[in-house]
This record gives C-alpha cells, structure tokens and sequence, in this order.
C-alpha cells in the first residue's frame, strides 16, 4: 500500500501527542507515579515519536532533503507540522531532564508548553489534509479524526505503559468510553452526511461504505473496546494490565485500519473525460 | 494584477492527435510514465449533439496556484508573467503538490523520484519562441495568451469536464468546439 509510511505516521506521532497531554495533565492533576515512570513514559513518547517520523520519510522521494521542509511555514502546512513536531521533539528532551523532586515546577511550566505545542502538531497534521481538490477532505473533518486518535490512544497508551511498570491502573473507563463514543458518533455522521451528498464526495462515502476497512475500524476501534469497558462497568471489574494491553493493542490497529480507510477511499478531482 | 500569461486551448481546431504530448515529451526526453501535456476526450454526451471532441491541458498556471501554497519545501514559484515555475533541486519528492492540485499537473517521476510539471517552455518563452507543446500542434490549436488582457469573444474558462475553476484561478481559456456539424450513420 502506497501510503502505509503516512498511515504509520499520521497514527503514531498522533498516539504519541496524545500520550504526552494525558501524562502531562495527570502530573499537574497530581497523580501518584514514580518519577522513574514519567521519566521512562517520555523516553517511549520520543522514541515513538522519532520512529513515526523516520516511518514518514519513506514516503518521501527523497528523505534525506526533509529538513528543507522547515522553510515554507507561510503558507505550507506539511511545513508547519514538520516545524512543530521537531519542536515538540525538543522540548521533550528538556521535559525528559526536569523529572526529579525539586522540578516539578519547571516541569509543569514546560509540559504545559510542549502540551500545547503537542496539540498543534497534530492540528496541523490535519490541515494538510484539508484541500480543495479532495473534497470529502475539504472541511473540519481531518483534524477532528486526527485529535479523536490522539484523544483515544495517547491516554491508553500511557495507561499501558503505567499497568507495565507496575503503577496504580489508572482508571481509562470513563474517558475511553466518553472519546468512544465521541469518535463513533462523528465517523456515523460524518460518512452519512457523504454518502448523502453528491459528486466525489459521496463517491469516497461509497467507497468507505464498501470497503472492509470500514468495518475493521468500526469493530477493532469502537465496538469491541466499548463493550469490553460497558462489560467491566457491569461486572464492577477494573481494568487489569492485561485488559489495558489488549484494549490499547485493538485500538493501535483500529486506528491504523481507520487511517488506511482514509487515504484509500478519498476521490480527488480531476478531469472527466470519455 | 500584472502579466499573466496562459494557454488558450481551441478545442474547435483540436483533433486529438496527441502531438502536442508528444512535441513536449520528445523536447524534454521525458520518462515514459510522464505527460507534462495531455489530450482528454471530452464525453460525447456532454452536448447537446453527440460529438468526438477534446482539451488538450497542461499546467494551468493559476492565479492562485495550490502546489505553491501546500509544498513544504518552496519548490513552486511564480514569475512576473505569472508562470508557475518548479525547482526540482529543491524538490524531495513528498507528493504534496500533487494531493493538492485540482487538475492532477504535478507527477511523480520514478526516475528521479521528484515531481515533474509544465513550466510552459520559460526559456523558449525568454527567447520570444513559442513552448514545444505550441510549435508541435499541427492545427494550431494551442497558443500563449495573456489572460489579463485577452478578450477574444466565444472564449471560455471552462469545458464539460474540467474542474471549478474558483478554486486555484487556472489560466487558460477555451474556444467551445462547434456543435452539430457531424453527421453518423443511423444503424
């Protein structure tokens, strides 16, 4: 598949933003972990972050040019995402040195920055896709699917790794089931108002509708995540390392599924012709 | 608004023989895979009489070009004339320009692994010559115009099939093929 590298990109470096908002607002909420755990949980959101940006230049004709990228922030968005993501790598090595006992001030001054700069980067990753010449894409759509990966992955992740290391669960219920649900309702809308519609977008809504992608992210994404939730809230059962792992895992590959869907289903415009 | 120049395209003159294609692919040595100038047959339903008719297109050369506002590098740019030029030593291949444009120009040449456009022959231009695309058209169908300027009656912006051009401002204009000259031979 032609666009596996932005599909592994697009979904990690967005896992990883959110992963680093969820670890930064539970250190400011003032959640008991070790500081040996946040130290580790930015080494993995760095590392995971360099590897989906590695995993991108295999997309490019020329990888080792992508520095150039940084020079058309005017008017370019790839150019805006690649700025703020280097910038976000940076301000994670300084975060990563402000995890001992007398920082926690510095640390949440700078979490806060990188928090914020998290969360443009991934709003600029989908305004790239928010062109004229896709229409489906032509709206608020991208960024909104693009913040719901990072909203629903990011905390799971950190969940994961938090279950791993051996700290308290956190309890993902709520917020997971919220974000689901959230995410759900907004792709039924949003593929209905395409299918709806008319032209190259009910086109790409069609080809959604037909494709196993569509049912893969639908069931690996939302479905089964929120009836293993609906069911621990039933059972009162907490969220064991486990249940975590596996949630997270289904998740990881719905969403890699869901953005596949994404770029193979577009219809771009172009001429018609006999 | 200065200068800007554009290709005026008589589809009424078109025969689609593809030379122009050619004129440029053999000018520029193109790979194989490439057309910087294509002849799209226009559907035969598209007007009220059934008619083989075509548009010969290469780069648009827009007022408001969309590869140069989403290409992450710079490689895009645009000359007083307002041709839209493109800098493959700057260029690294990331496809953006070519997500990004409504009418499918920039292509990704597997060569060289950099995206490849018309630049409507600047140089033969410079040198007051006409483009490889306009000297090759046997039926003088294509010519260079500047749209600021031009205002020949019966030109058009757009033929059935070509994209809304609000989007990017395309500079080109068409003269409308002629309808019900053709006459076919009931079964």
């Amino acid at each position: 598949m032609g666009e596996l590298p932005l599909v592994l990109f697009t979904v990690l470096s967005q896992m990883a933003a959110g992963a680093f908002i969820t670890l930064y607002i539970l250190d400011v909420k003032g959640k008991q972990f070790s500081l040996e755990t946040g130290k580790l949980s930015t080494i993995v959101i760095f590392i995971t972050t360099v590897v989906s940006i590695l995993l991108s230049s295999f997309h490019l004709g020329h990888p080792l040019g992508a520095t150039k990228m940084f020079t058309n922030i005017g008017s370019s968005w790839l150019s805006r995402e690649a700025v703020l993501f280097a910038v976000f790598l940076i301000l994670l090595v300084g975060y990563y040195t402000q995890w001992k006992p007398d920082k926690a001030s510095t640390r949440t001054q700078l979490g806060g920055v990188t928090a914020i700069v998290a969360f443009l980067a991934i709003t600029a990753s989908g305004m790239i896709y928010v062109l004229p010449a896709r229409p489906a894409w032509n709206n608020f759509a991208p960024v909104l699917f693009f913040w719901l990966t990072a909203a629903l992955s990011g905390p799971l992740f950190i969940g994961t790794l938090f279950a791993i290391k051996g700290e308290k669960i956190l309890n993902l219920l709520l917020p997971t089931a919220i974000v689901i649900g959230i995410g759900l309702t907004s792709f039924l809308i949003y593929t209905s108002l395409l299918v709806s519609s008319t032209g190259l977008v009910q086109a790409t809504g069609i080809n959604m509708l037909n494709s196993s992608l569509f049912w893969g992210k639908l069931l690996l994404n939302w479905l089964v995540p929120l009836i293993i939730i609906l069911a621990s809230v039933l059972w009162k059962k907490k969220l064991d390392t486990k249940l975590v792992t596996v949630v997270f895992l289904m998740v990881l590959v719905g969403e890699i599924i869901g953005r596949a869907l994404f770029y193979g289903s577009i219809e771009a415009l172009k001429i018609i012709g006999s | 608004m200065g200068k800007q120049l554009g290709f005026l395209v008589d589809s009424e003159r078109c025969i689609g023989c593809h030379s122009c294609e050619m004129a440029c692919k053999n000018y520029y040595q193109l790979h194989p895979s490439l057309r910087r100038r294509k002849v799209h047959p226009i559907q035969e339903n598209d007007y009220s009489m059934p008619e083989r008719n075509y548009m010969s297109l290469a780069c648009n050369h827009c007022v408001e070009p969309e590869c140069m506002r989403v290409c992450p590098v710079g490689a895009y740019s645009k000359r007083d004339d307002g041709i839209v030029m493109h800098d493959p030593s700057r260029c690294i291949g990331c496809k953006m320009c070519i997500m990004a444009c409504p009418y499918q120009v920039p292509q990704f040449d597997p060569e060289v692994k950099k995206v490849d456009k018309c630049k409507m022959c600047a140089q033969l231009i410079d040198k007051g010559e006409k483009p490889a695309c306009v000297a090759g058209c046997p039926m003088e169908a294509i010519q260079i115009i500047d749209i600021t300027s031009f205002n020949k009656y019966g030109a058009v912006k757009l033929l059935p099939g070509f994209p809304n051009p609000s989007i990017t401002k395309p500079s080109v204009r068409f003269i409308k093929p002629t309808i019900g000259k053709q006459i076919r031979r009931d079964k």
